[in-house]
């Protein structure tokens, strides 16, 4: 379901035996690039939300996002074995 | 960690007793990361000047977006950047020598400390950086104190909709199948608070 997100190594080595080695291939090239087209508009929000801030509360800012990032990491441990 | 805790905690329940073991294991989450937040700050606090030559908001803007930014590529899976960790899990033997209550306490406290065991996200060594570099004891307890506060309230939310042990196993499958989808969220998130560090640090200087 989630394919494109990151190639599965598994899902790879089966279709590698059903042939399919250059349809994977493309994917592969595929969902990269989607990933990276997306980790630059991430990026470019994350810089102009920064830049857009009234002059001020940069600091109050930064706080909120880095106790965001605080929560998710906590809230993705839930996905640790 | 779901098939590992949420069966203690249907243990109790099933003895039709109020799951205080599941509070247990939240304050255990909850004191365990604001120690280690406070610790890093107490580091950050004594570390020398040079380090901290920005001032310390400043440093700990630069310092976590910059670790940030690396780890946004590493969660996309687009380019390999080493993780230092230990490979272990929280004891399960505690299951069988404590008593639950006990041990839903003790497994709170090592999951909420984060350190000793396998870190699944590297989004918290971005909090873990910025603690340090906040140089605050009370900042740096403040950021690791939501990384326990995400890490035990999804049990408690889950833990209502599971009758069975049956269901937890159930649920830790399911699990398994956002796995990439978390690393996808965790990768963007982290560009976007890495840029924004840095921008802001250039801002506030």
């Amino acid at each position: 379901m989630f394919g494109w997100l990151g190639p599965n190594p598994v899902k790879v080595e089966d279709s590698v035996m059903r042939n399919d080695t250059i349809k994977v291939s493309h994917d592969f090239i595929l969902a990269r690039w989607l990933r990276v087209v997306l980790l630059c508009v991430a990026t470019l929000f994350g810089a102009l939300s920064a830049y857009l801030m009234p002059a001020g509360i940069g600091c109050q800012h930064g706080l909120l996002i880095i106790l965001a990032v605080a929560l998710l990491a906590g809230l993705s441990a839930l996905w640790s074995p | 960690m779901v098939g590992t805790i949420l069966p203690i905690v249907y243990g109790e329940r099933k003895r039709g007793k109020l799951p205080v073991v599941l509070w247990l294991h939240f304050l255990g989450c909850f004191v365990g990361a604001s120690c280690l937040g406070a610790l890093l700050g107490l580091i950050g606090a004594v570390l020398p000047k040079q380090v901290m030559t920005l001032g310390p908001s400043i440093s700990a803007f630069v310092a976590s977006g910059f670790v940030s930014l690396l780890y946004s590529v590493r969660e996309l899976d687009l380019i390999q950047v080493p993780a230092p960790q230990f490979r272990r899990q929280v004891p399960s033997k505690w299951r069988l020598l404590l008593p639950p209550r006990v041990t839903a306490l003790f497994y709170g406290l090592e999951l909420g400390w984060g350190l000793t065991i396998r870190i699944s996200v590297t989004t918290f060594y971005v909090a873990a950086i910025w603690a340090i570099m906040s140089g605050s004891p009370i900042l740096g307890a403040l950021c690791m104190a939501m990384f326990g506060l995400g890490r035990a309230l999804p049990l408690m939310w889950i833990s209502r909709g599971l009758d069975s042990v049956a269901d937890c196993r159930r649920l830790a499958y399911t699990l398994t199948g956002w796995e990439t989808v978390v690393h996808f969220i965790n990768g963007l998130v982290l560009a976007f608070a890495g840029s924004c560090f840095l921008v802001n640090s250039l801002i506030l200087r």
